[in-house]
């Protein structure tokens, strides 16, 4: 069998464990490839908290490319896991992550290539036990005729309880197992149905952090060490779905980031460290955090770097620091282009507090900036979008006046992707536009761009894909199952997304796009009704209501707008600033 | 500055690792085990590390050469070193500095999934080589020698799951190919072989030595 890159399968990392003793198997599969799963921190939370069990043995497997695939079918190999090479049918439980809806057909893929029969009702009397975790499980409806259990919320502790119930039930059988794991908090048994509330971890030092994760030999998409500063976060942003299903805002002490991170440093000998979390620059101790980590990182020849900063709060203090090591490029999220928009989603950032960031920026030396935008939000109109531009060209014209070296260029990128009306987010019942009607959007931002302006943007058909998955109900899994039989799997790869092939899936069951993207009936029950994420429907009803007479709702820190979520007051404020009144005339009430 | 050379192995899962992927793993072995390495000037500062004569993907090697610069003498080298390197990886000796121009020919055991005519006899083996200008034809007989087959089964291949290694027996056969210009690599020994066996498969490559003039390096 010949592969490219054949280091994606042959596993044997620093880091990686192996227990060969351990009576209970479990495998961690990551429904993309390798290079984008042992990127992502959370395989490394989980793979390391499971493995800290006794008699648990966790291991790892990825959706292989569709080289390795068809490989795998022509020589009737299953697919294994890197550590053992265990086939995945032979596990006793195989705990899925769906970071995004693209990669339901790989997950799919996965179970087939590794022997498992698709159809939970076809597998109903043996393990392995599937489970599906990450923000996809917070609207389990679609995906609930392929997986076992849905976990809703933070996994560390809760896929720990799941294990420890199947360690101690393994020999009673799946039935016994399964109405155990409906009995855990945060548990969606599809086939035992109940309203669930996700699972918080509230003290975020004391939750499992994997100083000693697996080490990829070969490059992977974030080669770095990954330190969450916090989860949550104080903004409300009316789109994001992270924004308001990660609720309420808990932050790690500055203390335990910086022993947490120099020790994953220490045992990777990676040269990059990230401030990850939904908005870095809401840290409270921010400026604390990373000098004591530049004290370690600079003599060391580590890269520190802040994605996810927050272009008004951008300031010059922070801009040295990350200065002191690498020079990457910047990246500014000002998501729509006029002011009147980014009220709309609540975005609370003015042009003003764009240009000043970018004039920082650019004096301090950086020639490199890039712009996030969206097409398709709620009440946008073409003003709007050729708004984009002109801030653009706004950008461009900062950069002359500001940068020290004209001669050097600047590169000032628009990236622009489609709005997805998400669940568990005031937009959640909103409509979204049309494939064609974005394609058209995306030409008329790009006319109106000038060609020092680089341009790209996200393929409008997978956008509506995303939404049709997102929003989707029981009966889209058939369809899913259909698509996957057709071909389709890579869908988030552009040079394997095939829209054809869906839309005559969907139609094979007399569903249509329009059926999921149109907007919803505010009043109506949704697929994701049983799911309690934090936010109250009635909060995000509120919002979205708020969002459509252009009404902004100042963040967490400024005022609590009362959404629901369980958080502690202790953790919003920063130890600087006390806790703020309520904001006179916004006619927010605490609940 | 001070220059170390390493002698390192390379084997099992390792060999899937390709030769930037191999340039990481020291860089972060050398990084995790404190070891002074010396960096390069510059915007964007890089390690100065070198592997010599890229080993092909796939092929395992008890004979890597890997030249570092320190910023002084790291007592303790190969130990430390050998800590900090992953699975497949194993630094076997310190080597003396010398021109590397010296080796000519590296020692290969190859081994094939099924019995073929011992075909390194002198006679003319003509393959297509890709080079910078296109496909050209290349006898690569004058660029080999010391070939010796062995019979079956002396070199089974590495027991590391069944996704890349076949099962069943082994034929195999010790050859030193050239490191000058041409090149030949054990790629080009199997398009020699399949001019006379189509269907033949090589199933494993272990580099075994590096050859100064005709001599082994010791």
């Amino acid at each position: 069998m010949r592969v490219q890159k054949p280091a994606r399968y042959t596993g044997g990392e620093l880091g990686s464990v192996t227990k060969e003793s351990a009576g209970t198997r479990v495998c961690f599969c990551f429904p993309d490839t390798y290079e984008i799963g042992m990127s992502h921190l959370g395989l490394q939370v989980l793979y390391g908290a499971a493995n800290a069990m006794d008699d648990v043995w966790c291991e790892r497997a990825f959706a292989p490319w569709p080289d390795m695939e068809e490989g795998l079918r022509e020589s009737g190999l299953m697919l294994p896991s890197l550590e053992s090479g265990r086939a995945l049918k032979d596990f006793d439980m195989l705990a899925f992550t769906l970071q995004y809806e693209l990669c339901y057909t790989n997950m799919l893929n996965m179970l087939e290539l590794g022997g498992v029969p698709l159809r939970r009702a076809d597998r109903a009397d043996r393990l392995p036990i599937v489970i599906a975790g990450g923000p996809c499980a917070l609207n389990p409806a679609p995906m609930s005729d392929f997986i076992d259990a849905f976990v809703i919320g933070d996994g560390e502790e809760v896929f720990c309880e799941i294990l420890e119930v199947l360690r101690r039930n393994k020999t009673l059988g799946k039935e016994h197992i399964l109405r155990e794991l409906a009995s855990i908090g945060g548990v969606f048994v599809p086939e035992y149905p109940k309203n669930v509330t996700k699972r918080i971890v509230q003290d975020l030092d004391k939750a499992y952090y994997p100083v000693n994760p697996p080490v990829p030999n070969t490059e992977v998409v974030h080669d770095r060490v990954m330190l969450e500063l916090f989860r949550g976060c104080i903004r409300g942003c009316r789109f994001c779905q992270a924004g308001y299903a990660s609720r309420p805002v808990r932050a790690r002490s500055a203390e335990a980031l910086v022993k947490q991170g120099i020790a994953a440093l220490d045992f990777s000998g990676c040269d990059e460290l990230a401030l990850t979390s939904l908005s870095t620059s809401d840290y409270p101790e921010l400026d604390r955090l990373c000098d004591e980590l530049l004290e370690y990182c600079e003599p060391r020849r580590i890269s520190l770097s802040l994605p996810s900063l927050r272009a008004d709060s951008f300031s010059r203090g922070l801009l040295e620091k990350v200065q002191k090591t690498r020079k990457s490029g910047l990246t500014f999220a000002p998501e729509a282009g006029s002011a009147r928009l980014r009220d709309v989603i609540n975005k609370n950032l003015t042009e003003e507090d764009l240009l000043n960031a970018c004039a920082l920026a650019f004096g301090g030396g950086w020639n490199s900036i890039k712009l996030y935008f969206m097409l398709g939000l709620p009440t946008e109109t073409d003003e709007d979008i050729l708004g984009i531009a002109v801030l653009a060209r706004k950008v461009y014209g900062v950069w002359r006046e500001h940068t020290p070296d004209r001669s050097r260029g600047a590169r000032v990128t628009v990236s622009a992707s489609g709005f997805v009306p998400k669940p568990h987010t005031p937009f959640q019942w909103a409509r979204q536009d049309s494939a064609e009607e974005l394609e058209r959007k995306q030409r008329l931002l790009k006319s109106a761009l000038p060609k020092q302006i680089s341009f790209n943007y996200h393929d409008a058909k997978t956008s509506v894909l995303e939404c049709v998955l997102a929003r989707g109900d029981r009966a889209l899994g058939a369809a899913i199952l259909t698509a996957f039989r057709s071909g389709c799997r890579m869908d988030a790869w552009r040079e394997y997304f095939d829209f054809g092939k869906w839309t005559d899936a969907l139609k094979a069951y007399g569903l249509s796009v329009e059926k999921y993207t149109g907007a919803l009936d505010t009043e109506a029950a949704t697929p994701w009704e049983n799911i309690s994420a934090g936010a109250g429907t009635g909060f995000l009803r509120r919002e979205y209501e708020r969002a459509l007479a252009g009404v902004t709702t100042p963040d967490c820190r400024t005022a609590c707008a009362g959404c629901g979520a369980d958080c502690r007051e202790s953790a919003i404020h920063s130890p600087e600033s006390p806790p703020a009144a309520e904001v006179e005339g916004q006619g927010i009430r605490h609940v | 500055m001070f220059d170390q050379r390493l002698e390192f192995s390379k084997l099992g899962r390792a060999r899937f690792l390709s030769h930037l992927d191999t340039m990481r793993v020291f860089q972060r072995a050398l990084t995790r085990a404190r070891i002074p390495a010396a960096y390069s000037q510059g915007f964007n500062p890089h390690m100065r590390l070198s592997v010599a004569f890229p080993l092909p993907l796939g092929a395992e090697s008890v004979c890597e050469i890997i030249d570092l610069k320190l910023e002084h003498p790291a007592g303790g080298l190969v130990n430390k070193l050998n800590a900090a390197l992953p699975e497949g990886f194993e630094i076997l000796r310190t080597l003396p500095l010398f021109n590397l121009d010296k080796i000519t020919h590296i020692r290969y055991a190859l081994a094939f999934d099924r019995e073929f005519e011992n075909i390194f006899d002198g006679r003319a083996l003509v393959i297509q080589k890709k080079t910078k200008r296109g496909v050209v034809d290349l006898d690569i007989a004058p660029h080999i020698r010391n070939a010796i087959t062995e019979g079956a089964g002396k070199h089974p291949p590495s027991a590391d799951g069944a996704l890349f290694a076949k099962e069943g027996k082994a034929y195999c056969v010790r050859i030193d190919l050239s490191v000058k210009p041409p090149q030949v690599s054990p790629a080009h020994v199997l398009a020699a072989l399949k001019a006379f066996c189509p269907d033949i498969e090589m199933i494993y490559a272990r580099r075994l030595e590096m050859i100064v003039d005709s001599c082994w390096l010791t």
